[in-house]
């Protein structure tokens, strides 16, 4: 790999490009089986290549260049004024999720898509879609940032366009919010420039070390210009109030499209909300906001501590909207919105203890690791659990005939064992199982949460994460398990996914468990080390904190032990095999041979329990689901509409009386400049 | 042979003495919480009986059961995931205890390897394991079961959590050992149960403990008159038998994490004691108490104990 001197930032995103290119050619086959199998090998080689050429430069290989020497990409716009791209390690954090989940996507799609369903769209667009995010990634200025922001909605508005399966409006809705947030981008953009009176660079760190500066100047223009800034970003994370875009929009595409955007897009999210706190920091604590947005509350400055309690809430009600869900899709959509909130959570306690609770150093320094490292180590756990979530849904919705409603799926598992338990394994490290990757991550947001001192707001997490067993628990029984919707026969038909298939299954519920097993070693992985570094520097200062191989440690506070738990978990396993097996025999009974309690069930019909599983406590909730902003943001655009016809009213077809009307209005203009 | 290979070969077998004695102390150990698990489900049926003017079966009889149940050759299953979920069901509340400062009573301390977060989340395995076989077992009734205790678990779940929170908040660990020796053993009065504000949140989570462990009137995903027994509907033989197991060993470890939390800590045997006393407390309450509906369980839950608990928290906190 010595080759890496002589390439570029621009190197991977070309490759992707390549893949994109050779699927389309591909298209071009008539034989409908050759084609996809071409355009999977052509899309998945550049996605591997991705994939490694980020791994390598993250763990830092032996042959590889340091990723300071890979070139960065500029375009010199004006004196001041140059577009960049450069690799740093964050951008190969995030990379190293987007491309591995682009990989399993791609190769998986063979399992997911209809005989009937064109793939030639997916394998185009969808490592264009990587390739855009990779340079949303990289993007080291603002004005780069936004070009590569907008070509990524772009191309995801394309998928969605295509893949629209529901004709919802989904695609439509993420359209909206994609141009409410272009328009929100590049007002902040101006703001910031009117902020330092012309003369930035928009280059993004050198941004968040002046806006504390600008803010002194120009307090509201600056905070105004942050929060603009801040509304791409959090309609991309999902957050609460631009998040109501995302359910439709999940949930109305194809289960691998939505595999893709679920587990690998809305990083880029999380990633800019990364970016953004840290500029948010800078505005509140400085200028005269110090003592109104910045002031401590509970260890915080005030609009942090806002901003977390919003999102703590925000994943309590979308996990609870998540298993009130009868379809699959949406589900997975609410269940996914529930987790990018964690995530941001996390990231908001951990820098906003920074500013906020200054009593103890080695407190501020544990928790902001914990919620920093949280945020990214739970953003894979999400990548990965997701992903397989949603890809064993797509194998039964190829093998249903396009069927994601919970009442028109079940007992699949039966035909499909390896798949399920893909699905399963997801759904035990959705709801936090220990030794499942989701378990590791979100250990880490509570101890952060914990260990600061916020204890409504871990009520509240741990209290999302129980929703998260209901929904779970709808997913697995729903399609997998009780009784066959379509019936006996039909479900005879149904077969395993290809021997490909299980490979791929395989390897996903391998690195389930490997995040959840060695979560040290894979975190540190993952961000080249740095978290090794964060540790070290707070065990000089004193601190208290240990992420170790298989260790998670705050002295004193909080212990666990991966390994102790992988052999104490084996240890119960084994004794409840030992009773399992030295007691009694067992026969196997056929599915539709199940106590009825007297009523008078017959094998021929099947009582699948699915449309009110939670339907008592769905009941209770639901009266206070009717505080909706979407409906908030239907009745502004109503106003809107309401406006814009009163102004076509107007309209009498005749451009005479607006020549008059001109001219009338020029006179009145004129006698008012005389007066 | 030269004296460094005889040296290796003695270390070599005292570890292997030494596995050998930690092996059979864990399963002692889980043996002996087992059985006092079934012992105290023989009482509860004893006490119910008793109070409701029958002679009630012996207090042995759950022994009986189990040994019945398990030596069953004809126990239905309908797919080898059932037989998995059952082992899970099983596992889980075993790998739990481990992690409980019970363990002290046969000399180990495997407790101090893990905290309060992950045995909460261990604490959902068992009855996750039997979900899912009740799930793969295809009955209506299973599935309303589940339905119903997943329901009941997000109610409980609240104002147990703001309970043990406001322990931690006072201790400022999540440590069980910790939280332990902040107590007095013995004397009631430097329980967490009885100190201001501790106590608003230890009432909160009693009455969550009554959902945690399935009594009335919160058992609506047994409510044999109602579903046909829920979950347990499609168990039968040696399948019944392991969840009567899971029963016995879930019973011990949700009483001991809460005489752990609130009742003084633990040593060793005076939690066996405390698990006593709060069952009978328990069984009391189940045994002249009716069933609420789903709904209305769950209404209860969010609410008094929820806001009794949550005043007990934030005064602990802005203490």
């Amino acid at each position: 790999m010595g080759m890496l001197t002589h390439w570029s930032v621009l190197t991977v995103p070309m490759v992707l490009v390549l893949g994109s290119i050779l699927a389309a050619l591909f298209g071009l086959i008539k034989n409908e089986k050759a084609k996809r199998v071409l355009q999977m090998i052509s899309t998945t080689a550049a996605a591997a290549f991705a994939l490694y050429v980020n791994i390598a430069l993250v763990a830092g290989w032996k042959g590889v260049p340091k990723m300071a020497d890979l070139k960065p990409f500029t375009v010199k716009l004006t004196e001041t004024l140059t577009l960049s791209w450069q690799y740093y390690w964050i951008t190969g954090t995030f990379a190293i999720l987007v491309m591995g989940v682009l990989m399993f996507v791609l190769a998986y799609a063979l399992e997911t898509f209809k005989d009937d369903e064109n793939t030639t769209p997916f394998y185009v667009l969808t490592p264009l879609l990587a390739a855009a995010i990779y340079m949303t990634l990289a993007s080291v200025n603002l004005i780069a940032l936004f070009f590569s922001w907008e070509l990524m909605s772009f191309v995801a508005f394309l998928m969605l366009l295509y893949y629209d399966r529901t004709k919802e409006g989904g695609p439509w809705l993420y359209a909206f919010w994609s141009g409410v947030g272009a328009m929100s981008m590049i007002a902040g953009i101006f703001l910031f420039y009117l902020a330092s009176d012309g003369k930035t660079g928009f280059g993004l760190f050198e941004l968040m070390q002046t806006v504390p500066v600008l803010t002194i100047k120009h307090p509201y223009m600056t905070l105004a210009a942050v929060l603009l800034l801040g509304v791409p970003f959090m309609i991309k994370a999902s957050i609460p109030p631009f998040h109501t875009w995302a359910p439709r929009t999940y949930g109305s595409t194809h289960p691998s499209v939505a595999a893709f955007f679920s587990a690998a897009y809305s990083k880029v999210g999380i990633f800019a909300m990364l970016m953004w706190v840290y500029m948010f920091v800078g505005t509140v604590m400085s200028g005269k906001w110090v003592t109104t947005l910045g002031a401590n509350f509970r260890n915080m400055p005030t609009a942090f501590f806002i901003l977390a309690i919003l999102l703590a809430f925000g994943a309590v009600f979308t996990s609870l909207l998540a298993f009130a869900q009868k379809d699959a899709m949406y589900l997975l959509a609410y269940s996914s919105m529930g987790q990018l909130m964690y995530m941001v959570m996390a990231l908001v306690l951990g820098i906003g203890i920074t500013v906020g609770y200054q009593k103890d150093m080695n407190v501020t320094m544990t928790v902001y690791t914990l919620g920093f490292f949280g945020a990214i180590y739970h953003a894979y756990a999400h990548g990965v659990f997701e992903m397989a979530a949603y890809m064993a849904l797509g194998a039964a919705y190829k093998r249903s005939g396009g069927e994601t409603e919970f009442n028109k799926l079940g007992a699949y598992a039966h035909r499909m064992p390896v798949t399920f338990f893909m699905g399963f394994l997801a759904m035990l490290s959705t709801v936090s199982i220990p030794l499942m990757w989701g378990f590791a991550s979100k250990y880490l947001i509570y101890q952060a949460a914990l260990y600061g001192r916020f204890f409504v707001l871990s009520a509240m997490a741990l209290i999302a994460g129980t929703a998260s067993f209901l929904y779970a628990f709808r997913y697995i029984h729903g399609i997998w398990w009780g009784q066959p919707t379509k019936g006996y026969d039909f479900m005879h038909s149904v077969k395993e996914v290809s021997a490909w298939g299980i490979i791929i299954a395989l390897v996903v519920m391998g690195l389930t468990v490997l995040g959840g097993a060695i979560p040290g070693q894979v975190l540190n992985f993952i961000t080249g080390n740095a978290v090794n570094q964060m540790v070290m520097q707070s065990a000089m200062a004193g601190g208290p904190l240990l992420i170790d191989k298989a260790v998670y440690m705050v002295n004193g506070f909080s212990i666990l032990h991966f390994g102790y738990l992988a052999i104490l978990f084996t240890v119960g396993i084994l004794v409840a095999l030992l009773v399992y097996t030295t007691s009694g025999g067992s026969r196997k009974v056929n599915l539709d041979d199940f106590y009825n309690s007297a009523e008078p069930y017959r094998p021929e019909w099947q009582v699948q329990l699915i449309g009110a599983f939670y339907g008592p406590i769905e009941r209770v909730i639901e009266p206070y689901f009717k505080v909706s902003i979407e409906r908030v943001y239907n009745w502004l655009g109503g106003i809107f509409g309401w406006f814009a016809s009163y102004i076509e009213s107007w309209n009498t077809g005749d451009t005479r009386d607006y020549t008059w009307a001109l001219a009338g209005l020029i006179v009145l203009l004129m006698v008012l400049w005389v007066f | 042979m030269n004296t460094a290979t005889v040296v290796g070969t003695a270390s070599m077998g005292a570890k292997f003495l030494g596995a050998l004695v930690l092996t059979l102390k864990v399963l002692i150990y889980l043996f002996l919480m087992v059985m006092i698990g079934l012992f105290l489900m023989g009482i509860y049926r004893k006490f119910t009986a008793r109070v409701q003017y029958r002679v009630g079966p012996p207090i042995w009889q759950p022994y009986i059961d189990v040994i019945k149940l398990l030596s069953k050759k004809d126990a239905a299953t309908k797919n080898w995931v059932f037989d998995l979920g059952v082992i899970m069901g099983l596992g889980g509340p075993l790998a739990l205890l481990l992690f409980l400062p019970l363990d002290t009573i046969v000399g180990l301390n495997f407790h101090t390897k893990g905290d309060l977060i992950l045995i909460l989340y261990l604490a959902v395995v068992g009855p996750l394991g039997f979900a899912l076989a009740a799930s793969v077992g295809a009955s209506p009734w299973g599935a309303i079961g589940v339905g119903r205790a997943l329901s009941m678990m997000l109610g409980y779940e609240l104002p147990f959590i703001l309970g043990l929170l406001a322990v931690v908040a006072k201790d400022g660990t999540l440590l069980l050992q910790k939280v332990s020796a902040a107590q007095s053993m013995w004397n009631p009065a430097g329980w967490h149960y009885f100190q201001w504000p501790l106590i608003l949140a230890a009432i909160g989570a009693h009455i969550a403990l009554q959902g945690v462990m399935s009594e009335k009137p919160f058992d609506q995903a047994i409510a044999p008159h109602e579903i046909a027994s829920g979950i347990m509907v499609e168990f039968g033989g040696k399948y019944l038998g392991m969840m009567l197991l899971m029963k016995a060993a879930s019973l011990m470890a949700e009483l001991g994490l809460f005489a752990v939390f609130f009742l003084g800590g633990t040593t060793a045997w005076d939690t066996i004691v405390k698990i006593f006393a709060l069952f009978i407390i328990a069984i009391s309450f189940d045994a002249v108490l009716g069933r609420f509906r789903p709904d209305q369980a769950f209404t209860v839950l969010w609410k008094w104990p929820t806001i009794i608990a949550l005043l007990g928290l934030l005064l602990t906190v802005f203490a």
